[in-house]
């Protein structure tokens, strides 16, 4: 290993910089670690028991900034060293330090864009209640995308906002695209005829996501949060964005996506849908769907984009059917790999939609299926941190984000479980979604990799990508990332549900 | 631009420019540090809060005479009631109300802080944030540092902490400052050892040197003095809000005081 280091005279920096210097620095090809902070002594010590304090920088003082690299070879070291102005400049943009106008008030924002129509707003939960009825009382449209506010605050804004002729999309709203532009963790996807509501975040993603892969676009995509459908809220914005979207000149089509809604609320849903003369394509996930209609994600993306497309929902049909045999034969080829007691799956999902379609999916084809956000069949599990026959976990629940971000963003909780997971005798299937888009990590590849290579070794690893080659990580290279490290790729949840459900399934039957 | 409060510590003077960042212009007063800030900093014993913070423009020394700052070549009157007050006036009882406060703040500072701040000194499953090679020694020397700290050999592990951590004022002296606040709390008879422990945190930065100096003299910014303020009170929301205010401090030096203060208070590091 090659340790190569910089001072830099009286150069101050904050804390959030210089973390985030130091995290590309250690990132980057080569570089095994690296640190980037002030010379005190303290530090220089820490940096010498770590192997990362070339005899040059001893000399440092308090105020001198230090840049440590551990490298496989001079070069490398020498590149990382190089890049330090550019990534310090970068992240000190990131950090704010830009002269560019940043209003601390919503009254400060309206002053900047008077003809802004919709707010979107992110602030702690019992703040952001009033924040919006702040907006709405602006006239602007809300997409409320922080969480914990409270149910009677919820159901406030929505009366009032209805009276006003205005949305309210959240609280706990995660995506929505608005005459072309993603909201917070949204997809870069084509414009086109099909609109979308949904009381399911990564439901939206990945039905926007399928529609625009298969070349058709979406007109607007509009989120309630998921509480919307429930019977105290009573679908007040699922109801009235469908409104909307049967007024919009553009959507020719509207989809439906929700977990089920509370009787009550889906028999108003269905009420007005039959005023409607567009075609309403729907998908409750998990609800009975024996009189027809599409019963996965993926079935309802496709059958909106037949739809539109002037075919017929059936060709749906026949072409899943048909993928549904070459799924078996893949399932029977890794089957056969895998050891005798490999019989679980280990679901280990960040967007919640697809950690409930998968139980919904599981409960028709294997049986002991667990999970901390039981949907459908499946059992409570006792404790999250430990997996029981075929466990599936959504790890964007509260237990395993409060004090650190979301899991579409910070992959090390995922990683670390993937290995444990893979070390357990009893796993034979490794099932994972991963996200991308806006909000979402920029480089998942360069996270899972890694992990994926390892965990391979012993059991299958499972994954369904969201997003589309116009997003800023680019699908299809995330894809090919991804199977060069082993992974199987499936083009949807569903899909890698069916799949993994296949394994466990020919697993039993040994 | 317009002057929203001037600290109550800053004397008059003529002084010489320092640095400048994006939220902040400071200058030097013997071996402190006098700001000129915008409101997202906020109230500060030794800060100059202005409405909107003019994009740079040179670095022209701050002048302050009697009721007028100069800065940048403009003038600006202030009255007494733009004195920002940083001492806690009347005190605060450490009853049990305040207690009960105070173990809701460590449960925030365990739930709601920075990832890489010192929090993990409460809770060690945060450690799992730290992952570099770096990071992991750092949090070890972190540890070990504390443990001395709170085990008796209290100036050793000062010592050990100063400097320690990245950024403009590094994580050990964040947290060392919170425990100089925590000891004012106690009151009067530790100020002796605040004086030893300044003494052994002191370094050649003047960042540090400057919340140090504030902090064993019990002289508190306003994020600080609100959330002291509202552990006293019966509002819960208002800890909640107020530490929230405190954690949006740098990048981690909010939670890293924090994190000091709250180890002071709460295993009675005084009264041992």
């Amino acid at each position: 290993m090659i340790v190569v280091g910089q001072i830099r005279k009286g150069a101050y920096f904050d804390s959030v910089t210089l973390m985030r210097v130091g995290k590309e620095l250690a990132g980057r090809k080569g570089v095994a670690d690296a640190a980037v902070v002030m010379g005190t002594k303290s530090n220089k010590a820490i940096l010498s028991s770590s192997g990362l304090l070339p005899s040059r920088l001893s000399d440092a003082g308090d105020t001198d900034l230090l840049v440590a690299v551990k490298a496989e070879t001079q070069m490398a070291a020498d590149a990382a060293l190089a890049v330090v102005d550019g990534l310090l400049k970068q992240a000190v943009k990131k950090t704010g330090a830009s002269s560019e106008v940043r209003p601390t008030s919503l009254e400060g924002a309206l002053r900047v864009m008077p003809d802004a129509n919709l707010a979107l707003i992110s602030v702690a939960g019992r703040y952001a209640g009033d924040e919006a009825m702040r907006a709405l009382e602006n006239g602007l449209h809300v997409m409320l995308f922080s969480d914990n506010v409270p149910l009677e605050k919820e159901i406030e804004l929505k009366k009032f906002a209805k009276k006003s002729g205005l949305l309210v999309m959240g609280p706990d709203c995660g995506t929505a695209i608005i005459n072309g532009v993603p909201l917070a963790f949204a997809n870069v996807v084509n414009r086109g005829n099909i609109g979308i509501v949904a009381a399911a975040g990564t439901g939206l993603q990945e039905v926007s996501c399928i529609i625009s892969n298969e070349g058709a676009g979406v007109s607007q995509a509009i989120g309630t949060g998921g509480r919307d459908v429930k019977k105290e809220v009573g679908g007040i914005m699922f109801l009235e964005s469908l409104k909307v979207l049967a007024k919009d000149q553009t959507t020719r089509v509207i989809l439906l996506v929700s977990k089920p809604p509370h009787p009550e609320v889906l028999r108003r849903i269905t009420k007005l849908v039959k005023t409607i003369r567009k075609p309403v394509v729907d998908l409750f996930i998990g609800a009975d769907t024996r009189g027809g209609g599409p019963s996965t994600l993926e079935e309802a993306a496709l059958t909106a984009v037949a739809v539109a497309g002037g075919k017929k929902p059936d060709d749906v049909q026949q072409r899943l059917t048909a993928r549904d045999a070459d799924l078996r034969r893949l399932a029977k080829r890794e089957a056969a790999k895998r050891k005798r007691g490999q019989k679980y799956v280990r679901g280990l999902f960040s967007g919640g939609t697809f950690c409930a379609e998968a139980q919904i999916l599981f409960s028709r084809m294997i049986s002991g299926v667990y999970s901390n956000a039981p949907a459908g069949k499946a059992k409570q599990l006792k404790n999250s941190l430990t997996s029981q026959k075929n466990t599936v976990i959504d790890l964007g629940e509260d237990e395993f984000t409060v004090g650190r971000p979301h899991p579409m963003i910070d992959y090390t909780l995922r990683n670390r479980r993937i290995l444990d997971e893979a070390q357990d005798s009893a796993t034979a299937v490794i099932l994972l979604d991963v996200v991308l888009g806006y909000g979402s990590h920029p480089d998942p590849a360069a996270e899972l990799s890694g992990v994926i290579r390892q965990a391979r070794k012993k059991v299958a690893v499972v994954c369904s990508i969201t997003g589309t080659d116009n997003d800023p990580q680019n699908r299809s290279r995330v894809e090919v990332a991804l199977r060069k490290a082993g992974a199987i790729v499936m083009p949807s949840n569903a899909a890698a549900c069916q799949l993994a459900g296949r394994i466990i399934q020919l697993l039993g039957r040994r | 631009m317009m002057l929203v409060s001037i600290g109550d510590q800053i004397e008059e003077g003529f002084y010489p420019f320092h640095s400048r960042f994006n939220r902040a212009v400071n200058f030097k007063q013997g071996d402190r540090l006098v700001s000129v800030v915008n409101k997202e900093i906020g109230d500060g014993p030794l800060n100059i809060v202005v409405r909107d913070l003019p994009a740079a423009q040179g670095q022209k020394p701050l002048e302050i005479s009697v009721g007028q700052v100069v800065f940048e070549g403009h003038a600006y009157r202030f009255t007494r009631r733009h004195r920002y007050c940083s001492t806690l006036e009347g005190g605060i009882a450490v009853s049990p109300r305040f207690r009960h406060n105070l173990s809701l703040f460590g449960e925030l500072l365990q739930t709601s802080s920075h990832p890489k701040s010192l929090a993990f000194l409460l809770n060690d499953k945060r450690t799992q944030s730290f992952r570099s090679g770096f990071e992991r020694r750092f949090a070890e020397h972190v540890q070990h540092s504390v443990r001395q700290i709170f085990g008796g050999n209290r100036l050793t592990g000062v010592g050990a902490l100063t400097g320690c951590g990245i950024g403009l004022t590094p994580s050990g002296d964040d947290f060392i400052a919170g425990l100089l606040i925590g000891l004012n709390l106690h009151g009067t008879g530790f100020r002796g050892l605040a004086e030893q422990i300044f003494a052994a945190a002191r370094s050649d930065n003047i960042f540090s040197n400057t919340f140090l100096d504030l902090a064993r003299r019990g002289r508190l910014f306003g994020r600080m003095k609100n959330l002291i303020l509202a552990l006293g009170r019966e509002s819960e929301d208002d800890v909640r809000k107020c530490t929230e205010s405190l954690f949006a401090v740098g990048g981690t030096s909010g939670a890293d005081l924090g994190t000091g203060f709250f180890m002071t208070l709460w295993n009675g590091f005084g009264a041992s």
